[in-house]
């Protein structure tokens, strides 16, 4: 069986920010044998949760995009440019090769598009339909009814969208 | 001419500040600042809100101590129903408040300050982070991730998440414990344990490799304060504060949280968002005092844990003639004796029977107007002072955190470093990083949510009296 790891992650008191972690709790509750990992920011320790799983799968929001984009992720050999509060998923990734040696077979980001990132816990109609989305993409991979690559062809990569 | 050096922002504490240096005409030091350009209002808008919201609220002040924050108001909430809270419900916030402690002192010592100490002051800034870290001794930054995720572990058992957790209220808290949480736990003291004294034992090189630096950073005679034990032992979660002068001599005792105000009091300046706390019976400026790490190990009689005890004692030697440990570079030392504490208290309190009890929560209603909770924080002594109307809506708030007590000696400690090392227009990597480490001693966090890992963005500006900018180094 694929050993799984889904990491969401953002801010959910800046509204559209929190659209990742709010994916990753629906998956959550669906796939209670998958490991889910909900946070503010990306940290060192979170190399050690996707050390040896087959496939880890982080769930950001992003503002550089309109469409649910998914992307494939190479671990990173240093900090990257913009990891300052929080580590980007490459340098998690990156962590968890050299510390470990055993990255995740494969890593993709999944990006919700944020469209309202002000105070607030609740998101703007738009990320609620694409959180929705992005959770039926990330469903599909868990149960094995799309792959990775039929996925990375489907949904767009930021540069595309 | 007189000219001003920026350093902005630092990096690898919590939050943003400025550091600027101001010369004179022949490049002497005559002065330097650390700026606090955030500004968050907390105080202000929890006005109006319910007593009983305030564990949660405040515990959004910052991603790295959320907890400690949590249970100083649950503290102050304990104070306003005027209960007090059942055995388990004590030990149990006993314990998540040294899970606090190890989580954010494991973060401090191995993911912000090791990139410094392993790599070396002068070291390339691209490289000296976590990745330099791991390239140059995996297995200590491996561990140092493990400790820290202990640490969180501990938070997210008791609490169900890792960070915001509000599982601490006004009478104790919401979920009990149970054995096979606790067994889980247990699991994890021998290797924090084992990698508490690793990182000590790795310190003890550090004090030699920098023997030449350690004298500059920020070593200067301040008072001490924080909460000790009523037997004088170390304290993190209770106690009285106890006032120690830069000699080592006790200068006020046993004082009573509720009175902390007729102690200390807080000037502002119109050049920085963090209030200058400082000891009133000495007015502001020679009021200056330090909490945290470097203030609780110098403070207490003792520590009730067998290991600590020892290097406690290593570190007193330290003081020699002088009374007290005065330099800010041994709060790392202080930081990591604590560290080993709160793994050897977490376990006492991991085989206590009374940990599992039933009775978790004391009920009550608004009994009085105004309450105090005072706990220690990783970075010092923390208090939370609330004023309700009947209801328990809240009147006035006022947060004294602990950072915002160590500013004055923080700015000192700046003081000193650029008087050492600044040397006319001429400002290398070296010493901007010295600089920012003096601050890093005392690991503040100034309100922000999380820590910075990444390469160090610097602008350092050198500007003649007119405002022209003579000489700029952006990195």
């Amino acid at each position: 069986m694929t050993k799984t790891v889904v990491i969401g992650y953002g801010n959910t008191l800046r509204r559209d920010d929190g659209a990742g972690v709010t994916a990753a709790e629906r998956l959550a509750l669906e796939f209670p044998e998958t490991d889910v990992v909900t946070a503010a920011g990306l940290s060192p320790e979170m190399a050690e949760s996707v050390a040896g799983c087959d496939r880890a799968i982080f769930v950001d929001a992003s503002v550089r995009t309109k469409n649910v984009c998914v992307t494939r992720l190479a671990p990173a050999g240093t900090i990257q440019k913009g990891d300052g509060h929080s580590l980007s998923p490459e340098a998690v990734l990156g962590i968890c090769s050299s510390l470990y040696g055993n990255p995740p077979g494969e890593a993709l980001l999944v990006e919700i598009p944020a469209f309202d990132c002000g105070f607030g816990e609740s998101m703007s109609a738009a990320t609620l339909r694409l959180v929705d989305c992005s959770v039926q993409l990330i469903r599909e991979l868990l149960t094995g009814e799309t792959t990775p690559e039929i996925l990375l062809y489907l949904a767009p990569s930021p540069a595309d969208d | 001419m007189s000219k001003t050096i920026t350093i902005s922002p630092v990096t690898r504490i919590e939050g943003h500040a400025k550091i600027t240096i101001h010369l004179d005409d022949r490049g002497n030091v005559i002065d330097a600042r650390f700026h606090v350009n955030e500004f968050r209002g907390f105080e202000k808008f929890c006005e109006g809100r319910l007593m009983w919201e305030m564990g949660g609220i405040t515990s959004r002040i910052c991603g790295i101590c959320p907890t400690s924050h949590l249970i100083t108001s649950a503290k102050a909430g304990d104070d306003i129903l005027a209960v007090a809270i059942p055995e388990t419900a004590e030990k149990l916030r006993r314990l998540i408040t040294l899970a606090q402690w190890i989580q954010s002192h494991a973060l401090s010592f191995f993911h912000l300050s090791s990139p410094d100490f392993l790599l070396g002051f002068d070291s390339d800034p691209a490289t000296r982070n976590i990745f330099g870290l791991v390239a140059k001794d995996k297995d200590f930054a491996r561990r140092g991730i493990r400790l820290r995720k202990f640490g969180q572990e501990i938070i997210e058992v008791l609490g169900s998440r890792r960070i915001h957790t509000p599982w601490a209220v006004a009478g104790g808290v919401r979920e009990p414990f149970d054995s096979a949480k606790r067994d889980h736990l247990l699991g994890w003291i021998p290797e924090a344990k084992e990698t508490a004294q690793i990182a000590l034992k790795t310190l003890r090189s550090i004090h030699e490799k920098f023997a030449a630096d350690i004298p500059n950073f920020g070593n200067f005679r301040s008072m001490f304060v924080g909460l000790v034990a009523p037997d004088g032992a170390l304290e993190y979660y209770d106690g009285a504060l106890r006032v120690m002068d830069g000699s080592g001599n006790i200068i006020a005792d046993k004082i009573d949280i509720h009175k902390y105000a007729d102690y200390f009091g807080e000037a502002s300046e119109s050049w920085s968002y963090l209030k200058f706390p400082y000891y009133k019976p000495l007015g502001y400026q020679k009021g200056m005092y330090r909490v945290g790490p470097l203030a609780r190990v110098n403070i207490c009689d003792y520590i009730d844990t067998p290991l600590a005890e020892q290097e406690r004692r290593v570190f007193k030697a330290l003081a020699g003639d002088a009374g007290a440990v005065n330099n800010s570079f041994y709060y790392h030392f202080a930081r990591l004796i604590e560290l080993l504490f709160a793994v050897e208290k977490a376990e006492m309190l991991l085989n206590d029977p009374a940990m599992l009890g039933a009775d978790i929560r004391a009920r009550a209603m608004i009994n009085r107007r105004m309450g105090i909770g005072a706990s220690e924080a990783p970075r010092g002594t923390l208090f939370h002072k609330y004023e309700v109307d009947e209801n328990g809506v809240l009147q006035k708030v006022n947060l004294i955190i602990a950072t915002a007590q160590n500013n004055l000696a923080m700015n000192r400690t700046v003081h000193q470093l650029a008087i050492q090392y600044i040397d006319g227009n001429k400002i290398t990597e070296g010493i901007l990083n010295r600089i920012e480490a003096g601050i890093r001693c005392f690991d503040p966090c100034l309100s922000c949510s999380t820590h910075a890992m990444g390469q160090m963005p610097l602008h350092v500006q050198v500007i003649d009296v007119e405002g022209k900018v003579v000489s700029e180094r952006i990195r």
